[in-house]
């Protein structure tokens, strides 16, 4: 009888605690879904903004912002950025390095190639690529 | 006691995972969500996978990557000398001869190396579990020697956990395939990584497992069919624009970006759209990358690659003394092995298909998990939840299956279901239970059979029978049928329906496969004849109900009709039946229109009567309501 009891318990318990882990996992998966649909549509925007670069339409400008506001109603947000800013790991990724003689301009960003974007709670859904110096001695040490 | 947990220590990317309820679990990587994290690490800011990755670039001489290759070496060991040529760090001869890096002027042995990833594995297995985590399971290539597995489990110790099992990567994929469970056995394990290709061939006797041989080739991998593709993208993009992509970092990695989804898509569809606008310029004009990549094509370009796996096959069988037909099971691991044109060289070599169910990412670490689940005797504590093996459905009109319980149910449970008479004046059922996944109730086995009688006569589909199946934990099904009218109640207990032998299972199954296509058209037939059947009483009953209203050639023309249904409906074939039920139900309708038409002209005439008489026009429209609510009524 005693066992039966503890059995009972147990299996009340896991299901209370299953039904905790379905809410959280509810809403994990509803931000997986957004996420996912976003890193499909972030290359689109990035072609747009190129096309921009030479065409300088104000039609496209308004998709561009569209797909923007769109973006930031569904809690995206871009992470900003800049060229002059320190290089960081968990918001970029290095595409390539600029050697640099000058020492204060190591590890700074010397051009953002894609921007990165980011969830309402900090998730980041695409880091972004940069350029980044790195300081060398002269021009016949370490060479990458 | 805290779980064990089971860890791929790869020589690209380690997974983790865990015996949770009875099941592996591979536990998703806390910083990014994926389930794998690549082996790279960095000591300074003591980074570790994916975030150690982004900035391997900028910081090459510090990053370590494929640590794996140096691990229990000697620092003149060929492999060590490769990988030197590979890797941007420094490997220099440390304590006793061995293979060490050196960072910022500090020596690291490739032990300390590995324990970051595992710390860090360990770090989100712990966060998942919330519980803290000190013993582990790892794996090793099966042709690692005594050094390099002793130093796999100093690298566990010195990340904080009790190896309590070093085990070769093809055993945990046998394991994770449940091959244990069977006697005697060759298996072949295929194992395309990232960077290495391995093959093993087991024995399996007795459920240990013994290393026959294995073969491979340490620097072949995923990677090196990325690079391929990535030359064919190139090398189209400049024969049409005369211009190198690979010498523009931005534009080459677009292309890898590029590259990898194709690959992606190719394992899935025939084609894959290569579409990178605006990936470079000349002379001052945008230039795009499109082009389409077909499957073959693919295939073609990576053909030598794959061909490369097949002679280390060849040797590896014959180290082992045995023939490509001798295996009886093939099992694949490695995110590459996904490519169909894999799988297919690999089936065409061993004459069998090979398994692939399982995550080729995954297998590795989730075979780990259980056999740290058997270690912890989590297999044993656990309450196994049976299943039901097969459909347990009740016979309903013209001999159909209806399923109650679908297989693979998990027991205990219960379904309730209300059904009626098939015939007018029908006082008793029949409740026939079978077992099976055959529709018809003839092709299924027949568990049991009770009557329930005592209903009141009435038309059919009017009686209520609420019939429920309640099968309990021990497998005892209790089917109870009851008239909801009078409360009648009947039922019958049948033991057994879930303890079925494997082959009976099995059997089962195949026979249900086999005959699914003619087992279809006999329901399709089967449901036919009800429809049409049902037709015929509707009809007659709407000609009943209309008596006078309906114009006579309108009710000889459903007459009619009813009667050509009623000559084929035992004979006719599918077809037949459904074109005259067609037509039946057509004229029918021009009963209802006849009828509609005749009130409407009736309620015209009496409406222009009343136009004489506005003020009681009200009045008689809602008596008129009145009385049709009346009809509804009775």
């Amino acid at each position: 009888m005693k066992n039966m009891k503890n059995q009972l318990a147990r299996a009340m318990a896991d299901y209370a605690n299953l039904q905790k882990r379905t809410d959280e996992e509810r809403g994990t998966m509803f931000k997986l879904a957004s996420i996912s649909f976003m890193t499909k549509i972030l290359p689109i925007l990035d072609n747009l903004k190129q096309a921009q670069k030479h065409i300088n339409d104000s039609g496209i400008a308004i998709i561009i912002g569209q797909l923007e506001t769109l973006a930031k109603e569904e809690g995206f947000e871009e992470i900003k950025i800049k060229v002059g800013d320190k290089f960081g790991e968990t918001t970029s990724e290095v595409n390539e390095v600029v050697e640099t003689l000058e020492e204060k301009d190591n590890n700074i960003v010397s051009e953002v190639l894609m921007s990165g974007w980011k969830y309402i709670d900090g998730t980041v859904v695409r880091h972004a690529r940069v350029k980044v110096f790195k300081y060398t001695v002269s021009n016949d040490t370490k060479k990458i | 006691m805290s779980k064990i947990i089971g860890i791929d220590l790869g020589t690209t990317n380690s997974c983790v995972a865990v015996m949770e309820g009875g099941k592996p679990k591979v536990i998703a990587t806390s910083d990014t969500g994926k389930n794998t994290t690549p082996s790279v690490v960095e000591l300074a800011k003591n980074l570790v996978g994916d975030v150690a990755k982004r900035q391997m670039i900028l910081n090459s001489e510090n990053t370590i990557s494929s640590v794996k290759r140096l691990m229990g070496r000697r620092f003149e060991d060929k492999e060590v000398a490769r990988t030197q040529k590979m890797v941007s760090y420094k490997i220099v001869s440390g304590k006793g001869g061995m293979a060490d890096v050196e960072i910022g002027g500090k020596i690291y042995t490739p032990q300390e190396i590995s324990a970051r990833v595992l710390m860090k594995l360990k770090k989100d297995a712990e966060k998942y579990l919330g519980e803290t985590v000190d013993r582990a399971v790892i794996t090793v290539p099966a042709y690692f020697d005594d050094s390099q597995r002793q130093a796999t489990k100093q690298a566990g110790e010195i990340a904080g956990l009790k190896v309590e099992r070093i085990i070769n990567e093809p055993t945990a994929a046998a394991l994770a395939y449940g091959l244990d469970k069977k006697k005697n056995e060759k298996i072949a394990v295929y194992d395309l990584g990232g960077g290495t290709f391995d093959i093993s061939i087991l024995e399996l006797g007795d459920g240990v497992f013994e290393v026959k041989s294995t073969n491979g080739d340490t620097h072949l991998g995923g990677d090196d069919f990325d690079e391929k593709i990535v030359d064919y993208i190139a090398e189209e993009f400049k024969k049409e624009n005369s211009m190198d992509l690979r010498l523009d970092k931005q534009a080459l990695q677009r292309v890898r970006d590029a590259a990898e989804k194709a690959k992606i898509e190719l394992t899935a569809s025939e084609e894959a759209e290569i579409n990178q606008p605006y990936i470079t310029q000349k002379d001052g004009q945008p230039l795009h990358l499109t082009m389409k990549l077909t499957r073959s094509k693919f295939e073609g370009i990576v053909e030598d690659l794959i061909a490369k796996t097949i002679k280390p096959v060849e040797a590896a069988l014959k180290d082992a003394g045995l023939k490509a037909s001798d295996i009886n099971e093939i099992i694949m691991v490695g995110g590459m092995t996904r490519m169909p044109k894999v799988v297919e060289e690999v089936k065409k070599f061993f004459g069998k298909e090979p398994n692939k169910s399982v995550n080729p990412d995954e297998v590795v670490a989730i075979g780990a998990a259980i056999q740290a689940g058997v270690l912890a005797g989590d297999v044993k504590d656990i309450l196994l939840l049976d299943v039901t093996p097969l459909t347990l459905a009740i016979e309903t009109m013209g001999g159909v299956a209806t399923p109650m319980i679908p297989r693979n149910t998990t027991v205990p449970t219960s379904k309730t279901e209300v059904f009626s008479t098939a015939a007018d004046n029908q006082t008793q059922v029949e409740i026939h239970i079978t077992q099976g996944e055959r529709p018809l109730s003839n092709d299924n086995k027949a568990l049991g059979r009770f009557v329930l009688d005592g209903i009141p006569p009435s038309p059919r589909g009017v009686p209520q029978i609420e019939v429920m199946f309640d099968l309990d934990a021990n497998g005892i099904l209790t089917v109870t049928a009851k008239d909801k009218a009078t409360g009648k109640t009947q039922n019958i207990k049948i033991t057994g329906s879930v303890g079925l032998t494997d082959e009976e299972v099995k059997k089962a199954q195949e026979d249900a496969e086999k005959n699914k296509e003619e087992d279809e058209k006999k329901t399709e037939q089967i449901k036919a004849k009800n429809m049409a059947d049902a037709m015929i009483t509707t009809a007659e009953k709407s000609i009943k109900d209309a008596g006078e209203k309906a114009p006579k050639e309108t009710v000889e023309k459903v007459q009619e009709k009813i009667k050509a249904v009623k000559d084929i409906l035992e004979t006719g074939s599918k077809e037949d039946l459904e074109a005259k039920t067609k037509e039946l139900s057509e004229t029918l309708s021009e009963v209802g229109q006849a009828m509609y038409g005749a009130q409407a002209q009736e309620q015209g005439k009496e409406e222009k009567s009343d136009e004489s008489k506005p003020d009681e026009k009200s009045n008689k429209k809602s008596d008129a309501k009145v009385e049709e609510g009346e009809v509804v009524s009775e």
